[in-house]
């Protein structure tokens, strides 16, 4: 399998309903990881209605975009219920915390770059 | 067409089974024993194609296939694949597991699986029949409910299902007498299926089971069999047959769910045989009769116990063949119906890649320098969830880097969590032992962290950051195997308080390298930190290009800046470090040397040196707590135990020599008083120094480890006042 592409964006902690009302610009995309919790992709800032909020720019992740066929072949290692078209899902896939992101054409899938080793071992 | 049975090649008739086949040739798939051929006992198990205690009965015969009977004693040998590397990755599991969601399953295809499915269909349900016939092997059911089973072409099936209904039918019973482990015994059945295949089985008795009384025989086969009336009847085969037949309800009776269901016979009542009175009751373990006695005589009188302290039900068949004898024993003796005992998963043998399909073992995180430090030579292992450095080949030449020059640790692996919101001071203040509103921005605080027992539980830092609003805002860090459980730990209790925080943990974000000795500052300033901060303050700067949030602390005893960084720029700050202090000698450090150096210091590592009940006080640490101070988590259980008489003390210890193993026992004169937790000969220091615990008052002076005298010293043994450190 391929070699991942870095997840790259803005790491945003917030009330709940300042995260709601965040205006995302054309191409950029959020990733909602909890109700204070997202990524922010494709934005070099954000504004955002609290004072407190944590902004920091996010290295955490690994991140790539699975055909149809390819995401077909590591379905099954997948127990929990898949997410609906665009939403984020959670969980273990073959024992390592992953996410992953449905679309019409392609999957992304997202792991942490300190477990991408695990997870290529295990599903490639 | 042939299979070899023992490497002896025997002919097969096309459809035969591997039992047939062996019959067929006038053999045994073991030693002896009732043939059932229907799965329902173990007697016809053996080895084919590697795999032991496999049903003969349901493989189908094909050339080349290869069958080694289990020895007549004993299991069949244990065959281990090549040795496994302790410290590598896991390789894959060999067996591939597939997942289904289900409406309704249907276990068993005869009469009454095939009602209940045609039922369920007719009401426009989905169902799911799995059978022998199918290609499934159902091998257990769990609560939920879950069923796995093993499919025929080797694949494991886990199906989550709305609903199940068992309808496994019922099994023949086995005769239980003298000589029902010879050669030559068939239920009814079996005989009609060999006879079906041609197999010639000579001179057949035919004999109901309530008039059976004993098998004779020779040299292992049968000759005769005696009836009730006392007559004998020579033959070659006895086939045993009864009006009776028990439930096969070992899957029902693994999972008490309201959405499991049993029917058809597997669900009826069942009148049990007579007690039986000499014989082998269970086949698999070889239990007879006189052991049932035997334990029985020695107290063993439920049946559950009876199973434990016989194995009688626990072997192959898991209680198909003797749990209705063992049942009308245990009535015989009682009077009281005794019922099954419990069915627990796997009603079949499954191998070790089969119950582990798809188990993955827990994933190692690695640091991004991970690979820097495996191209410099590092014995990598895992610690706190983390794949670190052990050593890079000696760990001495590390140690004397760290306390004469410089060195450089990869600590990407501690705990990193910024928090702030209005009501921080005050979540910090309740969290920690130790006052938070009086650090200072730009300095730092070592703490404990406790539960509320008072209990250490893990410890780190907290930083206070300079902010431009002048808003509360700090960095905590952790140890490297308690920060996902400290971040848990930390929401629940905002949760609690309904405190207005925000938390972001950025342990996986960040890397950290550790320059610590005493050219440290030296190095810093050759890749362009001119000002380093000062002991227990911390900066944000950029160092070579990259954001760097450096905290100057010590856990070597020598001076130690700590550079936090973006982790996609950890190889980058690496290489720069290395390359600038190349010609001062710099090399990087490992855990095997991280832990002696902190040991010199007296330094504690929670996990470590700490139990689960561990008080500050009783390693020494109450000036990290300030009972003074408003609420905090552990503050009622201290001060409730504040004067308490406490026995334990966590002490150093220093002797001549060579270091005792960590774990050793401490003595005073013949009584174990506690036991070492650390140790490390110290080159620098001379002697060996050591922290353990002393669980009995008065505090000995002098104990013994390992045989040899050893004083309690005052820690730390290195640097007493701390001076390397802060320079």
């Amino acid at each position: 399998m391929r070699e991942p592409e870095p997840l790259t964006g803005l790491r945003v902690v917030a009330t709940p309903a300042a995260i709601d009302a965040i205006s995302l610009p054309v191409g950029a995309t959020l990733l909602r990881i909890a109700p204070d919790d997202a990524i922010v992709t494709r934005v070099s800032d954000v504004t955002l209605d609290d004072t407190f909020a944590i902004v920091e720019p996010e290295f955490t992740f690994v991140q790539w975009q699975l055909t149809t066929d390819e995401f077909a072949g590591i379905v099954h290692h997948i127990e929990w219920p898949l997410p609906e078209p665009g939403a984020l899902g959670q969980g273990l896939i073959a024992g390592v915390p992953a996410k992953i992101v449905i679309t019409d054409d392609h999957v992304q899938l997202i792991v942490s770059a300190g477990l991408v080793h695990e997870l290529m071992a295990r599903l490639w | 067409m042939r299979i070899a049975v023992d490497d002896q090649p025997i002919d097969y008739a096309a459809g035969d089974s591997v039992a047939v086949a062996i019959v067929r040739a006038g053999q045994h798939p073991q030693h002896g024993g009732t043939l059932c051929l229907a799965g329902d006992c173990g007697n016809c198990s053996a080895e084919i194609d590697g795999i032991a205690f496999t049903r003969t009965c349901l493989t189908p015969a094909r050339p080349g296939l290869r069958v080694t009977r289990h020895p007549a004693v004993g299991g069949p040998p244990l065959r281990l694949d090549a040795p496994v590397d302790p410290v590598a990755s896991p390789a894959h599991a060999a067996t591939n597991l597939r997942r289904e969601h289900a409406d309704l399953v249907v276990i068993g295809a005869g009469n009454s699986g095939r009602a209940a499915a045609d039922e369920a269909r007719a009401a426009d349900r989905e169902v799911t029949v799995l059978a022998g016939e199918l290609g499934h092997d159902v091998v257990g059911v769990y609560p939920g409910p879950l069923i796995v089973a093993r499919l025929a072409d080797g694949d494991m099936l886990h199906i989550h299902a709305d609903e199940v209904v068992i309808a496994t039918g019922a099994a023949e019973l086995h005769p239980v007498c003298d000589g029902n482990m010879l050669r030559g015994i068939y239920t009814a059945a079996a005989a009609e299926q060999l006879r079906t295949a041609g197999v010639d089985l000579g001179a057949v008795a035919n004999v109901d089971l309530d008039q059976l009384v004993r098998i004779d025989g020779n040299d292992g086969r049968v000759t005769g069999v005696v009836i009730a009336d006392g007559s004998t009847t020579p033959c070659d085969s006895v086939v045993v047959s009864s009006t009776r037949k028990a439930p096969r309800d070992l899957l029902a009776r693994m999972v008490a769910d309201p959405h499991v269901r049993t029917v058809g016979p597997a669900a009826d009542k069942f009148e049990l045989p007579a007690a039986p009175t000499a014989g082998t009751v269970c086949p698999c373990s070889k239990v007879t009769v006189d052991d049932l006695q035997m334990v029985w005589d020695k107290g063993f009188q439920h049946l559950e116990l009876i199973k434990r302290a016989s194995l009688c039900g626990t072997g192959t068949c898991q209680g198909g063949v003797c749990l209705p004898h063992l049942r009308a024993f245990v009535t015989a003796k009682t009077g009281e119906p005794a019922q099954p005992f419990t069915g627990r998963p796997a009603s079949r043998q499954l191998t070790i890649s089969e119950a582990a399909a798809d188990v993955h073992l827990d994933p190692f995180r690695r640091t991004a320098l991970h690979h820097e430090h495996v191209a410099l030579g590092a014995r990598m292992d895992r610690f706190g969830g983390w794949w670190r450095p052990w050593n890079y080949g000696n760990f001495l030449d590390e140690y004397w880097a760290v306390r004469e020059g410089v060195s450089l640790g990869d600590v990407s692996t501690l705990g990193k969590m910024i928090i702030t919101g209005p009501d921080v001071v005050e979540a910090l203040e309740r969290i920690y032992p130790t006052t938070i509103h009086d650090i200072r921005p730009g300095r730092s605080r070592y703490v404990l962290l406790l539960n509320e027992r008072g209990h250490v539980i893990d410890d780190g830092m907290v930083c206070r950051e300079v902010t431009d609003d002048n808003s509360d805002r700090f960095v905590l860090t952790f140890t490297s195997g308690g920060a996902s459980f400290a971040e848990a730990w930390i929401r629940d209790w905002l949760e609690t308080w309904d405190l207005d925080v925000r938390l972001l943990d950025r342990t996986l974000a960040l890397g950290a390298i550790n320059v610590t000795g005493p050219l440290a500052a030296e190095l810093l300033r050759r890749i362009g930190v001119d000002d380093p901060p000062r002991f227990l303050q911390h900066v944000h700067i950029d160092i070579a290009g990259i954001p760097c949030h450096v905290m100057r602390l010590s856990f070597t005893g020598e001076a130690s800046f700590e550079l936090h960084h973006p982790r996609t720029h950890s190889v980058e700050l690496w290489r720069t470090l290395m390359d600038a202090g190349h010609d001062m000698g710099v090399r990087p450090h490992g855990l095997q040397a991280l832990f002696a150096l902190r040991l010199e210091k007296g330094h504690v590592i929670v996990g470590m040196d700490t139990e689960m009940d561990t008080t500050p006080r009783r390693i020494n640490m109450d000036w990290a707590v300030k009972l003074d101070k408003a609420d905090f988590i552990g503050r009622t259980a201290l001060l409730r135990t504040a004067d308490l008489a406490d026995r334990r003390r966590l002490l150093g210890f220093t002797m001549p020599g060579p270091a005792p193993i960590e774990g050793a026992p401490i003595f005073v004169g013949d009584d174990i008083v506690g036991h070492v937790t650390s140790s490390f000969h110290s080159p620098g220091l001379g002697h060996t120094v050591m922290l353990g615990w002393q669980k009995r008052t008065p505090v000995a002076d002098v104990v013994t480890i390992d045989g040899r005298p050893a004083q309690v010293t005052e820690t730390p043994f290195y640097d007493p006042q701390g001076a390397r450190a802060r320079a």
